[in-house]
C-alpha cells in the first residue's frame, strides 16, 4: 500500500513539474552565452588589481594574432555565462558586482548546432555603447576592443559556451 | 379637314382610339374616303373576331408550384435507367471493414512518424546562408565601430573608438562602480531571482 501511495507521488510530483516546465515556452534555454572581459595592456599588468585571473595561452596567442588585439599582457577580470532563452533577453554581468559592463543578447533565429545569430548590446558605464547582429559559432566568439582602463584597454569576449554535462 | 391626315392618325383612327375634336374633324375627312371607311369595318369585324376566339386573360390551372409540379411531370414521363445492384460476395462483406480499421491505424501511425518527438526542424543540411559582416549601430556620439572578420584570430572583431575611459580608480571587484540603483541592473542577473530578462 505504501509503494503505490510513493509511486503516486512521484507521479504527481513529476506531471507539476512538467505542467511548470511548460508553462511559457519561451523560457526554454536554447544555448549557452559567455561573456568574458579581458584587461590587454602593454605596460604593469598588475595595474589592474590582484584579483584578476591568468588567461589560457591558448587564448592569448590568439587575441595577440590580430594586430588590433595585440598586447603584450592580458588578464582575466571576469566571466559570466547566462542562458539564451527562446523568447526572452539575457543579461550578461562578467564583472559582477560591477555593472560597468553588460551584455544584453537575445536570438535572432533559432540556433542550429553549428551557427547561432545573436541580438547583442554592449552597455559600458550605464550607456548603451553598441548594438549588432552577431553569428557566433562553435569556436568563433566574438571580440570588442572596449575602453580604456589602467594604461590598458578592455577586451570583451563573447562566446557560445559549451553546454554542461551531466555528471556522473 | 382639308388635308390629309397622316399615318399614325389613321392607325389610330382603324383602332377607335381618336376622341373628341380630333376624331370629329377625321371623320369629316373620312366621309369623302369610302375605302377608309370599308377598311375600319373590316379591321372592327377582325378584332371581334379574335376577341370572341381567345379570352383576355386566363391562369394556369395550376399556379402553385407550377415549376415544381412541371418538372415532376417530365420526370414522370421520361423512362428511367435500369440500376442494376450488386451485393457484395459474403468474404468481401466481412473484409471491408477489417480493412478499413487497418488503413486507420496506419494512417494514424504514420503521423506518429511524421510529428516526431522533438518538435524541432533540423536545418543542418540546409544550404548554408552567404555570411555577411555584422551590422553595427554606435548610439552614443563620437563613439565609432570598425567591424571586420579577423581569420588570424578566426573571430568577429570590433574595435571601438571614442569611447570614454573608465577611470582608474573603478575597481571591480568591489562594485565601487555601482552607481544607484538603475532599472537596468535589476534585470541584469537572470539568476538572481524570477526576473528572467525582461520581454522583448
Amino acid at each position: 500500500m505504501k509503494l503505490w501511495l510513493w509511486i503516486s507521488a512521484c507521479g504527481m510530483l513529476a506531471v507539476s513539474n512538467l505542467t511548470m516546465a511548460q508553462e511559457d515556452p519561451g523560457k526554454s534555454k536554447i544555448g549557452m552565452v559567455r561573456v568574458t572581459v579581458y584587461h590587454a595592456t602593454n605596460g604593469n599588468p598588475k595595474e589592474a588589481g590582484v584579483k584578476t585571473s591568468a588567461v589560457p595561452k591558448e587564448t592569448c596567442e590568439r587575441l595577440s594574432s590580430e594586430a588590433q588585439l595585440r598586447f603584450k599582457h592580458y588578464g582575466m577580470l571576469g566571466q559570466d555565462t547566462q542562458p539564451l532563452l527562446r523568447s526572452y533577453e539575457s543579461w550578461a554581468q562578467p564583472l559582477k558586482p560591477s555593472g560597468e559592463v553588460l551584455v544584453r543578447f537575445d536570438a535572432k533565429s533559432h540556433p542550429t548546432k553549428k551557427t547561432t545569430v545573436l541580438d547583442l548590446e554592449l552597455w559600458l558605464s550605464h550607456k548603451k555603447i553598441l548594438k549588432s547582429d552577431v553569428h557566433l559559432e562553435g569556436n568563433r566568439p566574438l571580440f570588442v576592443l572596449g575602453p580604456e582602463w589602467r594604461k590598458g584597454r578592455l577586451i570583451i569576449a563573447v562566446a557560445l559556451a559549451p553546454e554542461a554535462k551531466p555528471g556522473p | 379637314m382639308n388635308t390629309t391626315p397622316d399615318e399614325t392618325t389613321l392607325a389610330r383612327w382603324l383602332e377607335d382610339e381618336l376622341e373628341g375634336d380630333e376624331l370629329a374633324a377625321f371623320e369629316a375627312w373620312v366621309s369623302g374616303h369610302p375605302e377608309h371607311l370599308a377598311e375600319r369595318e373590316r379591321v372592327r369585324k377582325w378584332r371581334a373576331m379574335i376577341s370572341a376566339a381567345v379570352p383576355a386573360a386566363e391562369e394556369p390551372p395550376y399556379p402553385d408550384f407550377f415549376n415544381s409540379r412541371v418538372a415532376r411531370a417530365i420526370r414522370e414521363n421520361t423512362p428511367q435507367p435500369a440500376v442494376t445492384t450488386t451485393t457484395p460476395a459474403g468474404w468481401r462483406k466481412f473484409l471491408m471493414p477489417a480493412a478499413a480499421c487497418a488503413g486507420m491505424m496506419l494512417t494514424f501511425w504514420l503521423g506518429t512518424k511524421t510529428h516526431g518527438s522533438s518538435g524541432e526542424v533540423d536545418v543542418t543540411g540546409a544550404p548554408k546562408a552567404i555570411p555577411v559582416e555584422p551590422l553595427v549601430y554606435t548610439p552614443e556620439k563620437g563613439v565609432e565601430a570598425q567591424c571586420f572578420s579577423s581569420s588570424k584570430a578566426s573571430a568577429t572583431v570590433i574595435v571601438l573608438n571614442g569611447v570614454d575611459a573608465i577611470p582608474d580608480e573603478t575597481d571591480f571587484s568591489d562594485g565601487t562602480s555601482m552607481r544607484g540603483g538603475r532599472e537596468i541592473e535589476k534585470t541584469a542577473s537572470i539568476q538572481m531571482d524570477n526576473m528572467e530578462g525582461t520581454i522583448r
